[in-house]
């Protein structure tokens, strides 16, 4: 089921009400939210509710096998189960054909010739958010971070949470499963800001996005064929779409979450306005960044063993992001460009040297603010063309192209015609200006809509001036979020 | 909570009505149009097409029956409500609601056509009909023909979100009386296309180099046969014209004698005339045509004097036997 969609949009009042007015102890409501996530995810394709399903009660089992063992070795055998079984589930689902194909090729070019076994499974959706959480949980257990759960309607709601199970935020268990386990009260002044949240996330998801991927799709498909200009545009929409997708629907999780009783870890924290490619990153799928650090970085050994260990876990941490997304050459190639622009700061030991919101209790950044903030940019844009092309042949020819035309007045020209292709490319743009003009306005708040007027006429004003843009200026051909994918 | 079910309720509500509102002076808006399809609609549904002679059919009546030029020649008023991209069930629908609004006109021209017996596939342009959906007959067909738009029945908005922007433009068009009335191709329901050929036939031909054949769905048949029952039945006469045809699309449909000997069965035991137009000498020649189905307008100034014709000899026949009423 998908947030952007009329079914959603019946779904959730209708959990609302039974969490909230049939459902009264915390059992009834986790088994709610069990049945509903189902409902949710098999909304997609209910066989998959199995797979869900094996993964978790596994992890379950093997919190509780681990509880029960006191030897290091027989724990770390039960951890050693769980990481299996996940890793192995993600491997078989979603790097299975690209290690044999990628096999395949290798002896070839060796002139040996391999006729690689290939699956060609459907990814499940979300396959790659919910491992990981489940291993957050297993490995907390195995360091003695939490205690397992007994209780398994309580374990299960925290696994089969609807609001972000398809496309995180990729929660830790030690900070969801006690929100879990406690009765639940609805806090009206969180849920009128979950409400909000979640409209500013369809906003940005069906205004921004959505309009931005139809030209984006075409730029990308024939990118051999368009002039440099309409190759950059393609790569800052891109950079618009990106934000506006995964952003949105992390908000509209969070949004949701909140109408439930729950608060989910922030997981973007206006990133496009950071200052330099570290920052960026502490700003940008937080929830996946802070995963790699807690359960890779740290355990590699963290910045603890002089440089070169902090620029191989680095380097490690940011190709395993990059392989993370998906089982491709490009992002493999996306994570390792974003360690070598990493990797001056690191070296410099400026890597935190932008920790703070920028320019705070400023109308504007100073000169130098907005110059970092507009280099960072244009780098994040050049590795998001690695993200977003469908071979590493295609991301260089891209980037290649990119340079091309710029002097050209009939490469102008088919910019303009192919611009006049795409009408919905003007309202779509202004959108994105007042994206971004209002996340500025509230960057040292949590999202777009946190900090409104205090009259309650000028509120429900700007809440239906949104609602407006996302009925009239919103495609609402239900496109599925780009991270669903992952 | 009840604090926050007050207000989330009360918001709701107030989107609610807003919504409402918003929907019904779009709405307006839309049906406030003179020009291009949502005109010809407007005629429709507000009884401003009275005629003697009714043309009606798919694209191929829109493009081939020049409305204005038959009155002219014949002295009869005629207007055209064909639509394009559309099978029988939705032309069933139309006429239906011309007839709910309207007297009977004293001829229905119903445009029959090679893929006229081919199933229905879908809306085309399904923005056409969000205004119209409160009319029982074109709610009913488009139900048929597309499940799913109850939803731009019933649900506020939903339309202008479905159909996007360009829909809100056309209806922002029409209530601030915006439209451009001067290049409106569309006229008495007939719209002149003066186009060069297309070149569409020739990748057709490349593509079907064995030939085609079409389907001849029962359903079709019957509707064909309930849509020439309706128009007698409000007391109109009926007759089937099958309009000028490329003879090289009519060489390589391998079930074209099929087809003509099914509208000439339905024509039959109906009671109708049934008027085959595509062995015109000029269906050999391609200047006259756009593509393989659709004449330019050199293609309609030779096809207006032949159906004038027809009309006047039957509408003639018809004075001198009153007793061959419908």
């Amino acid at each position: 089921m998908l947030f952007n969609s009329l079914t959603f949009a019946l779904f959730l009042p209708v959990v609302f009400a039974l969490y909230w007015g049939v459902f009264r102890s915390v059992t009834g409501r986790n088994l709610l939210l069990i049945v509903a996530g189902c409902v949710f995810y098999g909304w997609w394709d209910w066989r998959f509710l199995l797979l869900l399903a094996a993964t978790s009660m596994t992890d379950y089992g093997v919190a509780l096998a681990m509880d029960r063992t006191t030897g290091r070795i027989a724990r770390k055998r039960w951890l050693a189960v769980s990481l299996v079984g996940n890793l192995g589930t993600l491997g078989i689902f979603k790097y299975h054909d690209f290690f044999a194909t990628s096999l395949a090729d290798a002896l070839s070019r060796a002139g040996i010739g391999y006729d690689p076994l290939l699956l060609h499974v459907v990814l499940p959706v979300g396959i790659s958010f919910y491992t990981f959480q489940a291993l957050s949980y297993t490995i907390d257990v195995y360091r003695g971070r939490i205690g397992p759960v007994r209780d398994l309607p309580t374990y299960l709601a925290f696994i089969a949470f609807f609001p972000q199970l398809c496309a995180g935020p990729i929660e830790r268990a030690s900070h969801m499963l006690p929100q879990f386990a406690r009765q639940r009260v609805l806090n009206t002044a969180l849920a009128t800001d979950g409400l909000r949240q979640m409209l500013w996330g369809l906003f940005k998801k069906v205004v921004v996005a959505d309009n931005c991927a139809t030209l984006v799709d075409r730029i990308f498909t024939d990118s051999d064929h368009l002039p440099g200009p309409l190759l950059a545009l393609g790569a800052i929409l891109f950079a618009l779409q990106i934000y506006g997708d995964f952003s949105g629907y992390s908000d509209i999780a969070i949004g949701c979450a909140r109408l439930f009783g729950f608060e989910l870890m922030r997981n973007f924290a206006f990133p496009y306005f950071s200052r330099d490619i570290a920052e960026f990153w502490r700003r940008w799928h937080i929830s996946l960044s802070t995963w790699f650090r807690d359960y890779v970085y740290i355990p590699l050994g963290g910045s603890r063993g002089g440089t070169w260990m902090s620029v191989r876990n680095t380097f490690a941490i940011f190709l395993l992001s990059g392989f993370w997304h998906g089982a491709n050459w490009t992002f493999l190639a996306w994570g390792f460009l974003n360690a070598v622009y990493f990797l001056p700061l690191l070296l410099g030991r400026r890597n935190r040297a932008h920790l703070g919101t920028v320019a705070p209790g400023r109308l504007l950044p100073s000169l130098g603010d907005a110059m970092r903030i507009a280099a960072t940019f244009t780098l994040t844009c050049l590795a998001w063309v690695f993200f977003r092309a469908e071979d590493l042949g295609h991301a260089f020819r891209y980037l290649g192209r990119m340079a091309d035309g710029w002097s050209r007045a009939g490469a102008w020209q088919r910019c303009l015609a192919v611009l006049g292709d795409h009408y919905l490319l003007a309202p779509a743009m202004a959108c994105a200006v007042l994206l971004f003009a209002v996340e500025w306005v509230q960057r040292e708040h949590a999202h777009g809509l946190e900090r409104l007027p205090a009259q309650r006429p000028l509120r429900w004003a700007i809440y239906l001036g949104v609602l407006a843009a996302v009925v009239f200026a919103g495609d609402h051909g239900e496109q599925q979020f780009i991270y669903f994918q992952f | 909570m009840a604090a926050f079910l007050r207000r989330a309720f009360g918001f709701a509500l107030l989107a609610a009505v807003f919504a409402v509102a918003l929907h019904a002076l779009l709405m307006h808006g839309l049906r406030s149009r003179t020009t291009d399809v949502f005109g010809v609609w407007n005629d429709v549904v507000s009884g401003r097409a009275t005629a003697d002679v009714l043309f009606t059919g798919s694209s191929r009546s829109l493009v081939h029956f020049d409305a204005a030029a038959i009155t002219s020649r014949t002295g009869l008023r005629a207007y055209n409500i064909g639509m394009d991209g559309t099978q029988l069930d939705l032309q069933l629908g139309r006429l239906r609601t011309y007839l709910a609004h309207h007297p009977a006109p004293r001829l229905v021209v119903q445009e029959v056509d090679i893929i006229s017996l081919e199933p229905d596939s879908g809306l085309y342009f399904a923005q056409q009909y969000a205004p119209y959906l409160r009319e029982p007959a074109v709610y009913e067909t488009v139900r048929r023909v597309a499940p799913d738009h109850w939803k731009d029945r019933w649900l506020p908005l939903y339309p202008f979100m479905r159909h996007g922007p360009g829909l809100t433009a056309l209806a922002v068009q029409g209530l601030l009386g915006l439209e451009d009335t001067l290049n409106d191709p569309v006229h008495l329901g007939f719209e002149l296309r003066d186009w060069p050929w297309e070149g569409s036939f020739d990748n057709f031909l490349r593509e079907h180099p064995d030939g085609m054949r079409y389907h001849e769905s029962p359903h079709a048949v019957a509707t064909l046969r309930t849509l020439i029952r309706t128009a007698r039945a409000a007391g109109s006469r009926v007759a089937l014209c099958y309009t000028p045809e490329l003879v090289e699309n009519q060489r390589i449909t391998l079930n074209r004698a099929s087809i003509m000997g099914t509208f000439a069965q339905v024509a039959r035991e109906e009671g109708v005339p049934f008027w085959d137009l595509s062995t015109a000498p000029f269906c050999g020649d391609r200047s006259f045509f756009y593509n393989s189905q659709h004449l330019n307008a050199r293609g309609v100034a030779h096809l207006t004097p032949m159906v004038a014709d027809s009309i006047t000899v039957l509408m003639a026949r018809a004075d001198q036997s009153p007793s061959a009423r419908p």
